[in-house]
């Protein structure tokens, strides 16, 4: 019994030794420094951006990389591709410039047709080929007019605006709202407004513009454009991912991927999207009486 | 039994009343008095009459009656008759095989509860006085010994009672109930040698526990509160993925693949306080087993572990009260019997104050309050039938960042009959109604809206106990329940605008249904094997509309085929699956001090969680397994190392465990799952994988200082690799999930200072979890976008704590009892104000327009909080 007692007392002895040994190196371990910046290594990913409507040239397309995410830097540019945009009949529409990683037409008198499909070409200077997948111009409905809701009330001054749309019927009608303020795109996450019209039987429909309100003065321009269902769900990512997670419901973690691929290497995660739409668009200007 | 002979003509005078006074008498006594009477002529030999029996006379037994009482009482002896003559002899030596069962129930002495999981060791009485066998009181503290005809002695222990030891000559099937009597001296925080705590140790499969409650007071708790969850926590492979997450993460399992069951209702969310504190009222819970593999087959439906949280039955001897007042919870318990001995009840109410001003530095709990209410009632009916009803209420409300008014709960009632079919037959029936809801208030335009999600269960159990021998018992049953979820709604409260923002998801209904067996048998007392398995069925009924989608496409919006929308009806079958579901465990002892566990358990859930926040949440729905959305299946494989060694107040173990999950549920990137009306379009079923080794020890380390360690070394791992791209998270290989810890380690430790005062401390530490961050970002039309890399390739800081607890009871020499004569405990939280980050988020800030990454902390500072509790 004494030497079962003995054997018993070593093994317990040599455990705590070994336990003290292991327990003290992970507290070694995990002194060290934690380091977030470290950790976010960014993949210096291709963003394309470019969107052809039936309105007036020249279109853009934007090709930039990703930064990291702490950095102060907003994007890096892609200036040396090779852009063009090949229509439903193998037209190609040739693009160039690149500064500032902006491509523009360089077709005079350039623009889309309602029903016709689109497909961006890039060629890089590492001959990486991207393609986007065919963009349909969709028709559109009619924004019929802008109100502003509270400009005969003279105590507020903040102004509120309405959009009247009568929407297509038989098709759902899918459009984006981009807000210029005095010529100047609001850029705001909440700026990208989308929208699902339901028509009244009157075929109209309001969409007030409630994140924003507007000064006396102010010169309000909406440009309408429509959307496929794929641009739509793209547009909405960006939202949702640009407001980021908190709240009760926040949408998890994604990567804005569209409708571009790397034809080279298929796996490759292309963020933006390249487009096409109908474009309508139409200005008030903010005054106290007019509704 | 004993050897008799009869004449025919012998009966006369047996059946004569004995004419013996009343009272308790030696059996020699009382054969002199039987000699010297003038009706019977008997003769024996003195010198083989036992001398220490004794026979209590009632004064209306005949002469038979009392022969057959001797007899039978002094098993040495037996009695012929002839004509009017009684010879009292020797009984011949007897080899006889019959067998006889011992049967009935372990109690509480003070309050008359039962005791499940006693230990009933029984002893072959004689020179080498040997252990026949062992059984172990069941939920119910209902116990079956069968064994040969002889003379035994039966030990009753259970953890913080006396040991009671009872001699009994069985000879015929006998009822024999038990109450053992508490150990008040024997209330030390940590026992880790006693023969029952080692016992239990030997005798459970691996990773079942038993969370010991009469040791909580030691511990100190998150303000103040004892608290099951954070108890468990404290062991082996049980961790949170954030302080205030709802529910636990076991062997790096999801929070919905745990069932917590109190008194047999299923609790769909078991915290208060967005996961600061667990529902289980601690007044009203007698006692907590956890098993997280091993998992008896009447027990099923989650793939990670189990949970059984049974509530107390109350004091059936006298009215009892307790109370304790804290900083931020009271509770209040009454407990007594309706009729002495037969029937009793239990109430007690817990809540926060409301003006919790005191925890406003909580930021994700602006302002929160809860309530618990639990109740119960039983009666015995008879020796065989016995009847519990209970209840449980918990409600929270609080106001949640945006402002909405949220209030949430648990809604719970059983009813359960328990039936002695007979000596070795135990039945018991429950028919339970379980319920969980929530609401959301908030404004939303110019409308007042709140939204409402709702779970309804009504279930029936049927268990029943066949307890064949000391060796084997064997247990079945069969389980059917019936769910309703209501997974969210959104009616109007007020409104001024014409915008009708009324809607409602689609419910859901199903009957899942089960029927398990477990044959469990001892070999040659060092081997204990139990296997069985579980049947189960569930079936998803209408009325529901399933969609279909186009099969060459990821699930969404944009691909349903509309023209082949199913529509069913009312009780009409949507889906159907089955599962089989085998459980295997063994325990071989090694020597005295060393017992080696295997377990294989496979395990099917039906019912996910859908969580839409980066730690689960009240307001996360649950989602019914159907033509989307497969059930998920888990095979358990746990192997541990017992050791304990008698000299040296010591339990350890080591247990290495490996589970692979199939069809677990996550999310698409980006998915948005908030009401949403097709999340199946949004829902990823994959493979998890969790693997590791736990480590615990436990001792008296001196007669002052007792505690433990535990230590989990794990990975936990997922895996999805669908058809399409949408599909695929991280190319298809296996990342880390968000339970992912590398090293958890907890340290408790007591030390008493003086027999008034103790201290307590707890350690924690763990690796920090993986999360998902973006790694960069970029600009579309001016606004900044996060750009991420592969998910949950970023940690979190390593977690630590050091929380402390002082405890001032009452003197001893005097009453325990009444408001003056009370415990004072203190505890104090995040002693050295460790700023633990718990997650991190992407913020959106209103004034520059772009999101930024926030640290999620929940105590950035000391938590002090104050205890009195009381007995009346």
């Amino acid at each position: 019994m004494k030497e079962k007692d003995l054997s018993n007392k070593i093994m317990f002895r040599s455990l705590s030794i070994f336990m003290i040994h292991y327990l003290g190196l992970i507290g070694m371990m995990s002194c060290q420094q934690f380091n977030l910046e470290e950790q976010l290594t960014d993949g210096n990913q291709l963003v394309v951006n470019g969107l052809i409507t039936d309105g007036d040239g020249p279109f853009e397309v934007s090709i930039t990389r990703t930064v990291p995410y702490l950095s102060s830097d907003s994007q890096r540019l892609v200036t040396d591709a090779s852009v063009s945009v090949i229509d439903n009949f193998g037209d190609t529409i040739p693009y160039g410039g690149g500064e500032g990683g902006i491509y523009r037409s360089l077709r005079p008198l350039f623009s889309g047709d309602v029903g016709a499909t689109y497909k961006l070409r890039i060629v890089l200077s590492d001959s990486n080929i991207y393609e986007s997948r065919e963009a349909f111009l969709r028709p559109m409905g009619v924004l019929d007019e802008l109100k502003c809701l509270n400009c005969s009330d003279t105590e507020q001054t903040r102004k509120e605006l309405t959009g009247v749309i009568r929407g297509l019927e038989d098709v759902e009608n899918l459009y984006r709202w981009k807000i210029y303020r005095n010529k100047r795109l609001l850029s705001e996450p909440e700026d990208i407004m989308l929208i699902k019209p339901r028509n009244s039987p009157q075929g109209l429909t309001n969409h007030p513009i409630n994140h924003r309100t507007f000064e006396v003065g102010d010169t309000i321009q909406i440009e309408q454009l429509s959307l496929t269902q794929e641009m739509f769900d793209f547009l909405n990512l960006v939202v949702d991912q640009s407001r980021g997670q908190a709240g009760s419901s926040p949408v998890l973690p994604a990567n804005a991927v569209g409708n571009i691929t790397n034809l080279n290497n298929p796996t490759e995660e292309v963020l933006g999207f390249f487009g096409a739409s109908s474009i309508q668009s139409k200005e008030i200007v903010i005054s106290s009486g007019n509704l | 039994m004993t050897f008799q002979v009869y004449d025919s003509g012998a009966q006369d005078f047996m059946n004569k009343n004995a004419e013996l006074e009343k009272g308790k008498f030696s059996i020699r006594y009382i054969m002199d008095q039987l000699a010297a009477s003038r009706s019977l002529n008997l003769s024996f030999r003195v010198d083989i009459i036992p001398t220490k029996d004794s026979l209590f006379i009632s004064g209306t037994e005949t002469i038979g009656q009392i022969l057959d009482a001797i007899v039978r009482t002094s098993p040495s002896l037996q009695y012929q008759i002839n004509e009017n003559a009684v010879v009292i002899s020797d009984a011949p030596p007897k080899n006889n095989t019959t067998k006889y069962t011992l049967y009935g129930n372990v109690k509480d002495f003070e309050s008359g509860e039962s005791l499940s999981y006693a230990n009933i060791l029984i002893w072959k009485e004689g020179n080498d006085k040997q252990l026949i066998g062992s059984s172990v009181s069941n939920d119910f503290g209902f116990y079956s010994i069968t064994v040969k005809e002889g003379l035994y002695s039966v030990e009753y222990r259970f953890l913080g009672f006396q040991q009671t030891d009872t001699l009994i000559h069985i000879d015929r099937n006998s009822r024999l109930d038990k109450e053992l009597i508490p150990n008040f001296n024997n209330l030390e925080p940590v026992v880790v040698m006693s023969d029952d705590a080692m016992r239990a140790i030997v005798y459970n499969p691996p990773g079942v526990r038993k969370i010991e409650l009469h040791t909580e007071n030691e511990v100190p708790y998150f303000l103040g509160e004892k608290d099951v969850l954070q108890k468990a926590m404290l062991l082996p492979g049980i961790s949170n993925v954030s302080e205030d997450a709802t529910g636990v993460n076991v062997r790096g399992g999801n929070v919905d693949q745990n069932r917590i069951l109190l008194d047999n209702a299923t609790i769909y969310n078991s915290s208060h306080f967005y996961g600061l504190v667990s529902v289980f009222n601690p007044d009203a819970v007698k006692d907590v087993i956890l098993f997280k593999s091993g998992v008896h087959p009447r027990y099923g439906g989650r793939t990670s572990s189990v949970f059984v949280v049974n509530q107390k039955e109350g004091n059936n001897k006298k009215v009892q009260a307790k109370g304790t007042l804290g900083t931020t919870f009271s509770r209040f318990m009454l407990e007594g019997p309706i009729k002495k001995l037969n029937s009793s009840f239990l109430l007690s109410a817990r809540g926060a104050f409301p003006d919790l001003e005191y925890l406003d530095f909580l930021s994700s709990i602006p302002e929160a309050s809860f309530l618990d209410i639990n109740a119960k009632w039983n009666t015995t009916l008879n020796t065989r039938n016995r009847i519990y009803l209970s209840f449980y209420r918990g409600r929270d409300k609080a106001k949640d960042i945006q402002n909405a008014d949220r209030s949430w709960g648990n809604l719970n009632y059983t009813l359960r009959w328990n039936h002695v079919f007979n000596k070795r037959i135990f039945g018991n029936f429950s028919f339970i109604s379980s319920n969980y809801k929530y609401n959301s208030q908030s404004t939303s335009g110019l409308n007042i809206t709140q939204d409402q999600s709702r779970i309804a269960d009504l279930e029936l159990i049927s268990d029943f106990s066949f307890f064949l021998s000391p060796e084997s018992t064997f247990d079945f049953g069969f389980q059917s329940s019936k769910h309703k979820f209501i997974p969210g709604r959104r009616v109007l409260i007020d409104s001024t605008s014409q915008v009708n923002e009324e809607f409602s998801l689609q419910n859901e209904n199903a009957i899942e249904s089960s029927v398990y067996g477990n044959l469990e048998f001892k070999y040659k007392k060092k081997l204990t094997v139990r296997f069985g398995g579980r049947i189960s069925n569930f079936t998803k009924l209408g009325e529901g509309k399933v969609l279909i989608y186009d099969s060459l496409r990821t699930k969404s919006n944009d691909t349903v085929i509309d023209s082949l929308t199913r529509n069913f009806g009312k009780g009409e079958i949507i889906s159907s699956f089955f599962g089989l579901e085998p459980r295997f465990s063994a325990n071989l002892q090694l020597g005295k001090s060393s017992t080696l566990k295997f377990s294989y358990d496979r395990h099917q859930q039906y019912l996910h969680l859908i969580s839409n926040t980066l730690t689960t949440v009240p307001t996360d729905i649950w989602k019914m397994s159907g033509p989307y959305v497969r059930p998920s299946q888990s095979n358990n494989y746990t192997l541990g190392f017992y050791h304990i060694p008698e000299k040296f107040r010591l339990e350890s173990h080591f247990e290495v465990f490996f589970r692979e999950t199939s069809n677990i549920v996550d999310y698409k990137n980006g998915a948005q799952l908030f009401l949403n009306e097709n999340i199946e379009t949004e829902l990823l079923q994959g493979r998890g994988r969790s693997f590791g080794m736990e480590f615990f020890v436990k001792s008296n380390i001196s007669d002052k200082l007792s505690g433990w360690l535990s230590y989990t070394l794990s990975r936990s791992l997922r895996r999805y690799q669908g058809r399409f791209q949408e599909e695929v998270i991280n190319g298809g290989l296996f990342y880390p999930s968000k339970n992912d810890k590398l090293h958890d380690i907890s340290v408790t430790w007591f030390y008493k200072i003086s027999e008034r005062l103790k201290l307590s401390g707890n350690f924690v530490f763990s690796t920090g979890r993986p999360t998902t961050l973006p790694s960069g970002k970029f600009l579309i039309d001016g606004t900044f976008v996060p750009s991420f890399s592969d998910r949950n390739q970023q940690s979190l800081p390593n977690y630590h704590r050091l929380d402390l607890g002082l405890r001032w009871l009452p003197d001893s020499k005097k009453k325990s009892v009444g408001l003056k004569n009370g415990t004072w405990a203190l505890s104090i939280y995040n002693v050295y104000s460790r700023r633990n980050i718990n997650d991190y988020f992407l913020s959106y800030d209103e004034q520059t327009k772009e999101t930024s990454i926030q640290e999620y902390e929940i105590f950035n500072t000391i938590f002090p909080s104050l205890t009195y509790s009381f007995k009346l």
